[in-house]
């Protein structure tokens, strides 16, 4: 499907990620492990906005890669996976968004949604016939 | 000499319908597929055995195994049907 | 007819109609969804394999009356139809 990346990368990339931001999320939390970020601090680091940022905060609590988002206050977000089977995972998306970026982020934003237009694609016989 | 070659159509648009739905499956991962495509591999099996008790050995009755075959893939046809149609 | 070979066989056959109706339906309600005549296509095919077992549970047909057999003739001819339809270049708007 996309060269170079191995399946289960793509499958759990695309099961697990639905925009670049949340990629570029976990890179910056990925790198520095130890070290609690604000909200405000990460929507800096990332051009983003500190609502943005929040609500993919508390997606990532929702898949263990941080730790509780309580929501209130001011959280402080740090790279936490919740298993070891998860943190091996997320390694292996780090390697594969940092060689090979492009594929990574056509691979979110080619993710079908529709199971039916997918079964009714699976009847073109070539990729590129129009609908 | 029709018999043989309604069954062997079949078998071969099964088979067809199968590995079409199998590779989009693997584009997609779109389970509806995955079940749909193991229906039709169990259909084209079907028509399989109902050529091979039809024609091959005429004297043996199949008739449960081609029954049991044809019951499991649309069972499994349904499962895809109604559980992963929509996201 | 109370041999068990023939009442089992006859009870899985009855739900293999019912499971080829259940999922005709299913492709008619794909194809209202999304307009995509492959589904159409799909969901009569499956009517008629639905009916040709029906058929060919209740009449015990033997297979050398091989007439009998071709509402699935016809059932698998759509499916190709569907499959070539899909293929065939666009003209005008897309049907999606």
């Amino acid at each position: 499907m996309n060269p170079g990346i191995p399946s289960e990368v793509a499958t759990f990339v695309q099961t697990s990620f639905s925009s670049v931001e949340e990629l570029e999320l976990l890179m910056v939390l990925h790198a520095r492990p130890d070290q609690g970020w604000t909200p405000e601090a990460l929507a800096k680091e990332l051009g983003s906005t500190p609502g943005s940022i929040i609500r993919r905060a508390s997606g990532f609590a929702a898949l263990g890669i941080i730790a509780p988002f309580p929501g209130v206050g001011s959280p402080n977000i740090a790279y936490a996976p919740a298993t070891t089977a998860l943190a091996e995972a997320l390694h292996a998306v780090v390697l594969a968004y940092r060689q090979r970026r492009i594929a990574m982020i056509t691979l979110i934003y080619e993710k079908p949604h529709d199971p039916l237009r997918s079964f009714s694609d699976a009847f073109r016989l070539r990729k590129d016939e129009p609908r | 000499m029709m018999a043989y070659l309604v069954y062997l159509l079949c078998a071969v648009t099964s088979t067809a319908c199968a590995a079409l739905l199998w590779r989009g499956y693997r584009r997609t991962r779109a389970a509806l597929l995955m079940w749909s495509a193991w229906c039709f591999a169990g259909l084209a099996l079907t028509n399989g055995v109902l050529f091979i008790d039809m024609i091959v050995l005429p004297g043996t009755d199949l008739r449960l195994i081609r029954d049991a075959l044809a019951l499991g893939s649309v069972l499994v046809l349904l499962v895809g049907l109604i559980w992963r149609s929509h996201d | 007819m109370t041999d068990p070979f023939i009442t089992t066989a006859m009870f899985m056959e009855g739900a293999v109609v019912l499971g080829f109706l259940c999922a005709a339906l299913f492709f008619l309600r794909f194809w209202r969804r999304t307009r995509d005549r492959l589904f159409l296509l799909f969901a009569v095919a499956f009517l008629l394999m639905a009916g040709n077992h029906a058929m060919v549970s209740l009449w015990q047909i033997s297979g050398e009356r091989a007439y009998f057999y071709l509402p699935r003739l016809a059932a698998f001819l759509l499916i190709i139809w569907a499959i070539v339809d899909k293929n065939l270049p666009r003209r005008g708007a897309p049907d999606a």
